[in-house]
């Protein structure tokens, strides 16, 4: 592992992501928004539902973000909102790119009637948008926890994965090398993560934070319908200053605070996409 | 894709891949609320009436939208359904037919969302463009798109609406339905007006956050164009930067014509909440109202003809593709 990192601080990743600020930052924002998630709960003394006595108190050294209409304090609600929104995120986000780049490769490497289903059900995800499907099976879930909205988001968000390393895959499978290790009778499943994997390896990373992102949109809108994991998440407690008229009495802190730790985090998971992508590929660099 | 393939061949092999995905979501339409949850216990739930009461309506609504009888049968019963244009009655609306109001709706979204979606088109590729091409504006426009792709749709709209509506009384904050019938039913200037200046938040919230989506994929698009072999012979040969640009924005464009139809299925679920917001009674109003009053066939019905729009769209994409793209047109490639 050190070995490792020496020869990675000396590569020409490292050397272009070191000068990238914009990396630098997002990376920052991100962890930040993580460390609020986990020790933002022991940085407030009122739970998420815990009634303060001050009903819709604007910013304050007490309420850094206020409360909102039923005396709940906003920075309690959002901080244990983040918990539930991220894991959700994160979870949908690992099964959607394990599940993308593992059938990606076999539909590319294998081709014929596995390749063909693969496309196939791809092309169908793509023209029906997979949102509207986790919608109405949202609605009729009878249960709705961190485990099933992860998986539901992430068995419907693999396609764009899978059409990018199906592509790759495909293309790689008519180069030499592989050709030469299938003729020297290795099996199936040891080129797939012997000889092919190596060469998508960074593509998969990068599509986690990008599938992250998406998933992370499509979790909040989710929770803003209702139909979120618990009542605490943050797309819940922008619903609920909605459905109280949060807007028109002028309580902007109930839904701004949540709202732009939202935005921060899945702009700076995009931005962070855009500068590795400028890193790994010399045709963004621009230089 | 095979190396030779007719427009014709193409045209073809997409409307067998429409039917599959039609039968695909409409099937899913159905199974969906039969097999995951119990669409009459939630009405009775509604009703909320005694113990005894609650069997007999419970095998009343059964028999009315025949569920009693067996699963195959069920199936055919709801395709001759929508065809007949039969989706069920609203709970919510009181008996109302989800038909008439789900086809109401989706004109009222029509109003909305296509002049949203070419407006943020043209200025978000417009915008992209200008990133790729000048590296100096470049810095400051990457992080605005990338911020605004990132907004969710609801919250553009909260902040819109309390900006111009709440803080600065420019726009009226919600839409009156009233104004919006009148313009179908009695059309005149004052109307048409009143519309426009309750419709412009809601327009803005769906265009500014999908034109955020529009530039930046433009923006690597066409940078992948620009540094292409074919860009730098172009230099080489001492051709004009706009001429290059041209090329490669002619290029870059048609992976975006292709979203056109994905972009839509987007905006359709950011305007659900955008339509609830605005109280703009779209299809996304009453999908809205179904989650959170518990309609199940009013859910069913708006979801269905909200997936039929967008395959319709996306179809029709298609064939504009097929139609634009000359490797198409002509066969050469696939």
């Amino acid at each position: 592992m050190a070995g490792f990192l020496k020869a990675f601080k000396r590569s020409n990743v490292w050397r272009l992501l070191k000068k990238n600020a914009r990396f630098w930052i997002c990376l920052m924002i991100i962890i930040a928004v993580a460390v609020l998630g986990i020790v933002g709960p022991y940085m407030t003394k009122y739970g998420p539902k815990t009634p303060t006595g001050e009903i819709m108190a604007p910013p304050s050294s007490k309420h850094p973000f206020g409360t909102d209409y039923f005396g709940y304090d906003v920075f309690a609600e959002t901080v244990y909102g983040i918990r539930v929104s991220l894991t959700v995120g994160i979870f949908a986000a690992i099964i959607a790119t394990i599940v993308g780049v593992m059938l990606g490769m076999v539909a590319g490497l294998r081709g014929g009637i596995i390749d063909y289903i693969v496309d196939t059900v791809i092309n169908i995800l793509l023209a029906i948008p997979p949102i509207l499907i986790m919608l109405l099976i949202a609605a009729f879930m009878g249960k709705r926890g961190i485990i099933e909205l992860g998986l539901l988001i992430g068995l419907l968000s693999w396609q764009w994965t899978a059409r990018a390393v199906r592509s790759q895959v495909a293309s790689l499978k008519v180069s030499d090398y592989v050709a030469t290790s299938m003729l020297s009778g290795n099996s199936f499943i040891r080129i797939m993560f012997k000889d092919i994997f190596p060469n998508i390896a960074s593509y998969s990373l990068l599509s986690f934070v990008i599938q992250l992102g998406s998933a992370m949109l499509t979790v909040i809108t989710l929770e803003f319908l209702g139909l979120g994991a618990s009542e605490w998440s943050l797309g819940a407690i922008i619903q609920l200053s909605v459905l109280w008229g949060a807007i028109p009495l002028g309580v902007w802190w109930w839904w701004f605070y949540p709202g732009i730790i939202i935005v921060a985090l899945i702009a700076s998971l995009y931005l962070i996409v855009v500068s590795l992508e400028e890193v790994f590929n010399p045709r963004l660099r621009r230089e | 894709m095979a190396m030779k393939m007719g427009f014709g061949e193409y045209v073809a092999k997409r409307i067998v891949l429409y039917i599959i995905v039609f039968f695909t979501a409409v099937s899913i339409a159905w199974i969906i609320p039969r097999f995951l949850g119990n669409p009459i216990a939630i009405i009775i739930a509604r009703l909320g009436p005694g113990q005894a009461g609650a069997a007999i309506a419970a095998s009343y609504f059964m028999q009315a939208f025949g569920l009693n009888k067996p699963l195959y049968e069920q199936y055919i019963l709801f395709w001759i359904g929508l065809f007949h244009g039969d989706l069920g009655i609203s709970v919510w609306l009181l008996g109302k037919p989800v038909s008439q109001i789900v086809f109401k709706a989706l004109i009222h979204d029509l109003i909305l969302m296509v002049p949203a979606i070419i407006t943020s088109w043209f200025i978000g590729n417009y915008l992209g463009a200008i990133a790729a091409k000048y590296r100096s504006l470049d810095r400051i426009l990457l992080p605005i798109l990338y911020i605004l792709t990132a907004t969710p749709y609801f919250l553009l709209a909260m902040i819109l609406q309390w900006t111009f509506s709440v803080q600065y009384k420019l726009f009226p904050a919600v839409i009156q339905t009233s104004i919006l019938d009148r313009l179908f039913t009695n059309p005149s200037w004052p109307t048409f007006i009143a519309f426009i200046k309750e419709w412009t938040l809601p327009f803005l919230s769906l265009v500014i956050v999908s034109m955020g989506g529009w530039a930046s994929g433009m923006r690597s698009l066409m940078i992948y164009e620009l540094e292409s072999n074919y860009s730098r012979f172009m230099e080489m040969m001492g051709l004009s930067s706009r001429l290059i640009s041209s090329y490669a924005f002619r290029y870059a464009l048609s992976p975006q014509i292709t979203g056109l139809g994905i972009q839509l299925g987007t905006m359709v679920v950011g305007a659900i909440a955008v339509e609830y917001i605005f109280n703009y009674p779209g299809l996304g109003y009453f999908l809205f109202n179904a989650i959170i009053n518990n309609d199940p066939f009013l859910l069913q019905g708006a979801i269905l003809i909200i997936v039929l729009m967008v395959i319709a769209a996306n179809f029709i994409v298609d064939l504009l593709y097929a139609a634009l793209d000359p490797r198409i047109r002509l066969g050469v490639m696939g």
